[in-house]
Protein backbone atom coordinates (compact mmCIF):
# COMPACT_ATOMS: atom_id res chain seq x y z
CA UNK A 1 0.00 0.00 0.00
CA UNK A 2 1.34 3.39 -0.97
CA UNK A 3 0.12 6.81 0.05
CA UNK A 4 -0.08 8.81 -3.17
CA UNK A 5 -0.66 12.21 -1.55
CA UNK A 6 -3.28 14.93 -1.63
CA UNK A 7 -5.07 16.13 -4.75
CA UNK A 8 -7.83 18.56 -5.76
CA UNK A 9 -10.74 18.09 -8.12
CA UNK A 10 -9.55 18.25 -11.73
CA UNK A 11 -6.14 16.82 -10.85
CA UNK A 12 -4.87 13.57 -12.29
CA UNK A 13 -3.83 10.85 -9.83
CA UNK A 14 -1.06 8.57 -11.16
CA UNK A 15 -2.24 5.04 -10.44
CA UNK A 16 0.67 2.70 -11.11
CA UNK A 17 1.07 -1.00 -10.58
CA UNK A 18 3.76 -3.58 -11.20
CA UNK A 19 2.14 -6.94 -11.80
CA UNK A 20 3.71 -10.18 -10.51
CA UNK A 21 2.71 -13.82 -10.02
CA UNK A 22 3.21 -13.81 -6.25
CA UNK A 23 6.99 -13.64 -6.54
CA UNK A 24 9.49 -10.82 -6.88
CA UNK A 25 9.62 -11.33 -10.66
CA UNK A 26 7.47 -9.06 -12.83
CA UNK A 27 5.09 -10.78 -15.22
CA UNK A 28 2.38 -9.63 -17.58
CA UNK A 29 -1.18 -10.54 -16.57
CA UNK A 30 -3.64 -12.32 -18.83
CA UNK A 31 -5.71 -9.13 -19.18
CA UNK A 32 -5.39 -5.48 -18.24
CA UNK A 33 -5.34 -4.98 -14.45
CA UNK A 34 -8.28 -3.11 -12.98
CA UNK A 35 -8.35 -0.47 -10.29
CA UNK A 36 -11.51 -0.27 -8.20
CA UNK A 37 -11.78 3.18 -6.61
CA UNK A 38 -13.53 3.22 -3.25
CA UNK A 39 -14.27 6.10 -0.87
CA UNK A 40 -13.01 4.64 2.37
CA UNK A 41 -15.80 6.08 4.51
CA UNK A 42 -18.33 4.18 2.35
CA UNK A 43 -16.59 0.90 1.42
CA UNK A 44 -19.83 -0.73 0.35
CA UNK A 45 -19.73 0.72 -3.16
CA UNK A 46 -17.18 1.71 -5.77
CA UNK A 47 -16.84 5.19 -7.22
CA UNK A 48 -15.65 3.63 -10.47
CA UNK A 49 -13.54 0.79 -11.81
CA UNK A 50 -10.92 1.61 -14.42
CA UNK A 51 -8.63 -0.48 -16.58
CA UNK A 52 -4.89 0.03 -16.32
CA UNK A 53 -2.96 0.60 -19.55
CA UNK A 54 0.41 -1.01 -20.12
CA UNK A 55 3.39 1.34 -20.28
CA UNK A 56 6.45 0.89 -22.37
CA UNK A 57 5.18 -2.51 -23.51
CA UNK A 58 8.33 -3.62 -25.27
CA UNK A 59 10.89 -2.72 -22.59
CA UNK A 60 9.36 -3.25 -19.18
CA UNK A 61 7.24 -6.21 -18.18
CA UNK A 62 4.18 -5.76 -16.01
CA UNK A 63 4.20 -1.97 -15.62
CA UNK A 64 0.74 -0.41 -15.85
CA UNK A 65 -0.48 3.16 -15.42
CA UNK A 66 -3.77 5.03 -15.35
CA UNK A 67 -4.00 8.80 -14.92
CA UNK A 68 -7.21 8.98 -12.88
CA UNK A 69 -8.98 12.29 -13.42
CA UNK A 70 -10.79 13.56 -10.35
CA UNK A 71 -14.19 14.38 -11.83
CA UNK A 72 -17.40 15.48 -10.13
CA UNK A 73 -17.77 11.91 -8.86
CA UNK A 74 -15.16 12.75 -6.22
CA UNK A 75 -15.29 14.98 -3.16
CA UNK A 76 -13.06 15.86 -0.22
CA UNK A 77 -12.53 12.36 1.17
CA UNK A 78 -9.94 9.61 1.41
CA UNK A 79 -9.99 7.06 -1.41
CA UNK A 80 -8.31 3.76 -2.14
CA UNK A 81 -7.46 2.13 -5.44
CA UNK A 82 -7.72 -1.66 -5.11
CA UNK A 83 -5.81 -3.20 -8.04
CA UNK A 84 -6.55 -6.70 -9.30
CA UNK A 85 -4.84 -8.76 -11.99
CA UNK A 86 -4.73 -12.43 -12.93
CA UNK A 87 -1.80 -14.63 -13.94
CA UNK A 88 -2.16 -18.33 -14.72
CA UNK A 89 -5.59 -18.48 -13.14
CA UNK A 90 -4.71 -16.80 -9.84
CA UNK A 91 -5.83 -13.32 -8.83
CA UNK A 92 -3.34 -10.94 -7.23
CA UNK A 93 -3.85 -7.55 -5.67
CA UNK A 94 -2.30 -4.36 -4.35
CA UNK A 95 -3.83 -1.16 -3.08
CA UNK A 96 -2.94 2.53 -2.88
CA UNK A 97 -4.64 5.41 -1.14
CA UNK A 98 -4.98 9.11 -1.91
CA UNK A 99 -6.80 12.06 -0.41
CA UNK A 100 -8.96 14.61 -2.18
CA UNK A 101 -8.87 17.99 -0.46
CA UNK A 102 -11.10 21.00 -0.98
CA UNK A 103 -10.52 23.19 -4.02
CA UNK A 104 -9.84 22.69 -7.69
CA UNK A 105 -12.46 22.29 -10.39
CA UNK A 106 -13.96 18.98 -11.44
CA UNK A 107 -13.91 20.05 -15.10
CA UNK A 108 -10.12 20.26 -14.97
CA UNK A 109 -7.71 22.62 -16.67
CA UNK A 110 -7.86 24.46 -20.00
CA UNK A 111 -6.38 22.20 -22.67
CA UNK A 112 -6.96 24.43 -25.71
CA UNK A 113 -8.11 27.95 -26.55
CA UNK A 114 -8.81 30.12 -29.57
CA UNK A 115 -9.49 33.83 -30.01
CA UNK A 116 -12.25 34.71 -32.48
CA UNK A 117 -12.41 38.33 -33.61
CA UNK A 118 -15.79 39.69 -34.63
CA UNK A 119 -16.87 43.26 -35.36
CA UNK A 120 -18.96 43.49 -32.20
CA UNK A 121 -16.52 41.83 -29.80
CA UNK A 122 -13.60 39.45 -29.33
CA UNK A 123 -14.48 35.94 -28.21
CA UNK A 124 -12.32 33.49 -26.34
CA UNK A 125 -13.34 29.86 -26.76
CA UNK A 126 -11.63 27.24 -24.62
CA UNK A 127 -11.98 23.57 -23.79
CA UNK A 128 -11.50 21.92 -20.42
CA UNK A 129 -10.21 18.46 -19.53
CA UNK A 130 -13.71 17.01 -19.30
CA UNK A 131 -14.58 18.19 -22.82
CA UNK A 132 -16.61 21.22 -21.76
CA UNK A 133 -16.49 24.08 -24.28
CA UNK A 134 -16.81 27.61 -22.90
CA UNK A 135 -17.01 31.00 -24.62
CA UNK A 136 -16.23 34.36 -23.09
CA UNK A 137 -16.47 37.75 -24.81
CA UNK A 138 -15.00 41.18 -24.48
CA UNK A 139 -16.70 43.58 -24.14
CA UNK A 140 -19.33 41.71 -22.20
CA UNK B 1 2.05 -4.22 0.11
CA UNK B 2 4.49 -2.14 2.07
CA UNK B 3 4.21 1.55 2.35
CA UNK B 4 5.73 4.92 3.00
CA UNK B 5 4.33 6.87 5.89
CA UNK B 6 0.74 8.05 5.69
CA UNK B 7 -0.11 11.64 6.58
CA UNK B 8 -3.19 12.06 8.77
CA UNK B 9 -4.57 15.25 10.24
CA UNK B 10 -5.01 15.37 14.01
CA UNK B 11 -8.69 15.09 14.81
CA UNK B 12 -9.62 13.34 11.55
CA UNK B 13 -10.88 9.83 11.02
CA UNK B 14 -7.97 7.83 9.60
CA UNK B 15 -8.40 5.22 6.90
CA UNK B 16 -5.84 2.64 5.73
CA UNK B 17 -6.69 0.19 2.91
CA UNK B 18 -5.00 -3.19 2.83
CA UNK B 19 -5.14 -6.73 1.38
CA UNK B 20 -5.11 -9.98 3.32
CA UNK B 21 -2.83 -12.17 1.21
CA UNK B 22 -1.76 -15.77 1.64
CA UNK B 23 1.65 -17.41 1.27
CA UNK B 24 1.68 -16.80 -2.49
CA UNK B 25 0.39 -13.22 -2.23
CA UNK B 26 -3.08 -14.14 -3.47
CA UNK B 27 -5.76 -12.01 -1.75
CA UNK B 28 -7.59 -14.49 0.44
CA UNK B 29 -10.47 -14.35 2.89
CA UNK B 30 -8.89 -14.87 6.33
CA UNK B 31 -10.23 -17.20 9.00
CA UNK B 32 -11.74 -14.19 10.78
CA UNK B 33 -11.86 -10.43 10.38
CA UNK B 34 -8.33 -8.94 10.43
CA UNK B 35 -7.30 -6.85 13.41
CA UNK B 36 -5.56 -3.50 13.71
CA UNK B 37 -3.42 -2.25 16.59
CA UNK B 38 -1.80 1.15 16.90
CA UNK B 39 1.65 1.59 18.42
CA UNK B 40 3.62 4.59 19.54
CA UNK B 41 6.59 5.58 17.42
CA UNK B 42 8.85 6.31 15.74
CA UNK B 43 11.11 3.71 17.35
CA UNK B 44 9.35 0.38 16.93
CA UNK B 45 11.79 -1.33 19.29
CA UNK B 46 10.41 0.80 22.12
CA UNK B 47 6.83 0.97 20.87
CA UNK B 48 3.89 0.29 23.11
CA UNK B 49 0.35 -0.52 22.08
CA UNK B 50 -2.14 2.33 22.24
CA UNK B 51 -5.69 2.07 23.42
CA UNK B 52 -7.34 3.52 20.33
CA UNK B 53 -9.90 1.18 18.84
CA UNK B 54 -9.33 0.22 15.18
CA UNK B 55 -12.29 -0.86 13.07
CA UNK B 56 -11.67 -3.20 10.11
CA UNK B 57 -14.31 -3.31 7.37
CA UNK B 58 -14.44 -5.55 4.30
CA UNK B 59 -14.65 -3.94 0.88
CA UNK B 60 -17.85 -5.10 -0.76
CA UNK B 61 -17.35 -7.36 -3.76
CA UNK B 62 -13.59 -7.87 -3.39
CA UNK B 63 -12.16 -10.91 -1.62
CA UNK B 64 -9.47 -10.19 0.93
CA UNK B 65 -9.66 -6.39 0.72
CA UNK B 66 -10.24 -4.27 3.80
CA UNK B 67 -10.07 -0.80 5.23
CA UNK B 68 -8.93 -0.04 8.78
CA UNK B 69 -10.21 3.13 10.43
CA UNK B 70 -9.87 4.92 13.75
CA UNK B 71 -10.23 8.36 15.28
CA UNK B 72 -6.86 10.13 15.21
CA UNK B 73 -7.76 12.42 18.08
CA UNK B 74 -5.87 13.83 21.05
CA UNK B 75 -8.30 11.96 23.30
CA UNK B 76 -7.03 8.72 21.74
CA UNK B 77 -3.43 9.70 22.51
CA UNK B 78 -2.33 11.24 19.21
CA UNK B 79 -0.30 14.43 18.94
CA UNK B 80 0.60 16.54 15.91
CA UNK B 81 4.09 16.06 14.50
CA UNK B 82 4.46 12.57 15.90
CA UNK B 83 5.01 9.19 14.23
CA UNK B 84 3.01 6.08 15.03
CA UNK B 85 2.65 2.59 13.56
CA UNK B 86 -0.39 0.56 12.66
CA UNK B 87 -0.09 -3.25 12.76
CA UNK B 88 -2.59 -5.06 10.58
CA UNK B 89 -2.81 -8.81 11.17
CA UNK B 90 -4.87 -11.68 9.82
CA UNK B 91 -4.90 -15.46 10.06
CA UNK B 92 -5.17 -17.81 7.08
CA UNK B 93 -5.10 -21.56 7.77
CA UNK B 94 -3.74 -20.93 11.27
CA UNK B 95 -0.83 -18.82 9.99
CA UNK B 96 -0.72 -15.21 11.11
CA UNK B 97 0.42 -12.61 8.58
CA UNK B 98 0.91 -8.93 9.17
CA UNK B 99 1.90 -5.58 7.73
CA UNK B 100 3.11 -2.48 9.53
CA UNK B 101 2.08 0.96 8.31
CA UNK B 102 3.98 4.07 9.50
CA UNK B 103 1.58 6.88 10.40
CA UNK B 104 2.47 10.56 10.68
CA UNK B 105 0.03 12.85 12.43
CA UNK B 106 0.09 16.43 11.14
Amino acid sequence: MRYLGRFQLGDYVPLQIGTHPGTAVAANPTAAPTARIVALDTPGSAVETVNMAIRDAYKRTGFFLNWLRLSSSYSAKIYAAYYTWAIAGSNYSECDMFEVVAGGNSSGAVIGAAVIQRPEAEFLMYQLDDGTLNVRRNPV
Amino acid sequence: MLTGSVDILLGATAYIPFDSWNATLVPTAPDSTPTGTLYTGPNLAAATAMGASVTVTAITGLTGRYVASWAATAANGFAAGTMYHLRLAWVISSTTREVWVPIRIG
